[in-house]
């Protein structure tokens, strides 16, 4: 080692330079994975706010189906049975007398009644599951003559539990409904297509049609009311939804439900 | 380390140079503003490394060339690192830095070092560069719009950018010293510069190469 001054400076300058050069590699792979630690926290925290919110929804959905099933039986057991003396009384009464519009009354009433409980919670759910009871409301549907509301079911049907049978049920409903009050629609299909692990839920219609919102579109109040819980319920079953323009007219609503990733509720 | 390594990475820079100009013109339409301007200060680079290397081939000094090239990169870059800050309360900051250290460039090149190495400037500059590039990084780490910073085009042009001033400030602070005290024909040094350009090149060309690949798409939001 020499002691010209030339070479300390030549040393400092190496050592220096060296040093800058460490820290600027240092600090660039700091910044990359200080980055990538937070991007991974960042996800974890949206998870668990995911679930969170769909434990909220879950419940919302929960209370509203328990508060529907309340309604419905109090308007069977309590209104119904209501009517039903009514109408026995005044058959005693007055058989062929002038209450005869009010008999009439009477029983439009209670028809009306008994659809709305079933409309709130069809008894069939409970006792025959999914499939007959969509059954049971396409050909309901079709009994006035207005409407054809055809139903069928292709494949090897698998087990459903029932959140799972409960929230089709809703979809299917919802999805009917929307294609007679607001597509105006005269034919109606609903269909389930059991395709390996997966359920296939598709409604078809031949209404007007509406504006649906773009794939890549997240569905909210704007929509409408229908199209909201359409979607909440589509997240609660983990599955996925899908619009389609019909040939010639109307829409196709589809829901594709995996079978062996449903997220027990 | 003789003059022949030296003219050898001169011609690099340059070549390297051009390269990330090309692809900087080539992906124009899809670079944000603050790439834009980072193109448009490389064709800068280019032209004056094109210059100064025909300068040296008619036996001219290069040094005007350099020193103009200095002035032009710090206004180019801390416009470009303020669009990529976005903040518009830096902009009174921005142009105050640039119009003071600019009128200090030029009064530097006409009345101070003159036609020789403009050393002065090239310290400062490079001090401020250093600072505002080491400053994006910590911006970036505090920043709460989170991405994947090895996606992210203009953090590999900042790391080029940090790597080299870095590894060259010293030697630009020094520069001075060295002429006048010790006397070095500075041949090693600026070999070890023009390493550390070619180095930082490689980082833009990859910073912009990125830049212009296509995202992948979102998931459909009617899907989960």
């Amino acid at each position: 080692m020499t002691d010209n001054p030339d070479t300390y400076f030549v040393l400092l300058f190496v050592a220096g330079s060296a040093v800058m050069l460490l820290m600027a590699v240092a600090i660039v792979l700091f910044v990359i994975f200080h980055q990538k630690k937070m991007m991974k926290e960042e996800v974890k925290q949206q998870r668990m706010e995911l679930d969170y919110q769909k434990k909220m929804l879950k419940a919302a959905l929960e209370s509203q189906e328990s508060e529907r099933k309340r309604v419905a039986k109090d308007l069977h057991d309590d209104v119904g049975m209501m009517l039903m003396t009514l109408r026995i009384n005044l058959n005693e009464q007055t058989p062929d007398g002038p209450l005869q519009e009010l008999r009439k009354l009477v029983d439009e009433t209670h028809e009306s009644v008994r659809r709305i409980s079933w409309d709130l919670m069809p008894t069939t759910i409970d006792n025959f599951g999914l499939f007959q009871s969509v059954q049971e409301m396409c050909d309901r549907l079709s009994k006035n003559g207005k409407v054809k509301v055809a139903y069928s079911e292709t494949g090897q049907r698998q087990t459903l539990d029932k959140d799972q049978e409960l929230l089709l049920y809703r979809i299917a409903q919802e999805s009917v409904s929307n294609a007679l009050r607001h597509a105006h629609a005269l034919h109606i299909e609903v269909q389930f297509e059991w395709v390996d692990d997966s359920l296939k839920l598709s409604i078809l219609d031949d209404g007007v049609g509406f504006d649906f919102p773009a794939p890549h579109d997240k569905i909210d109040l704007r929509h409408g009311l229908g199209l909201y819980n359409l979607e909440n319920r589509v997240a609660l079953l983990g599955a996925s939804l899908s619009f389609k323009q019909n040939d010639p007219t109307g829409t196709i609503v589809t829901v594709t439900t995996p079978l062996n990733t449903h997220e027990p509720h | 380390m003789g003059i022949e390594v030296l003219t050898l990475s001169r011609h690099t820079i340059l070549w390297s140079s051009g390269v990330v100009v090309c692809i900087g013109i080539f992906q124009w339409t899809k670079l944000p503003s603050s790439l834009r301007v980072f193109t448009a200060l490389k064709t800068a680079s280019f032209s004056c490394d094109l210059g100064s290397t025909a300068l040296i081939v008619h036996k001219i000094s290069p040094n005007d060339v350099g020193t103009m090239y200095q002035i032009v990169e710090l206004g180019l870059l801390l416009w470009m690192y303020y669009l990529a800050f976005d903040n518009k309360k830096l902009k009174s900051l921005t142009i105050a830095t640039v119009t003071v250290l600019t009128a200090l460039g030029i009064i530097n090149w006409i009345f101070i070092q003159k036609g020789g190495i403009n050393s002065y400037t090239f310290a400062i500059d490079s001090l401020t560069l250093w600072g505002v590039s080491l400053y994006f990084f910590f911006w970036y780490a505090v920043s709460t719009q989170r991405k994947n910073p090895v996606q992210k085009a203009l953090f590999w042009i900042n790391t080029g950018l940090v790597i080299y001033l870095s590894a060259t400030l010293l030697l630009f602070m020094a520069t001075e010293y060295l002429i006048t005290v010790v006397n070095d024909d500075l041949i090693a040094y600026w070999t070890y510069h023009n390493i550390m350009a070619i180095i930082a090149n490689i980082f833009f060309f990859y910073g912009l190469w990125i830049a212009g690949r296509k995202k992948p798409d979102a998931p459909p939001a009617a899907s989960y």
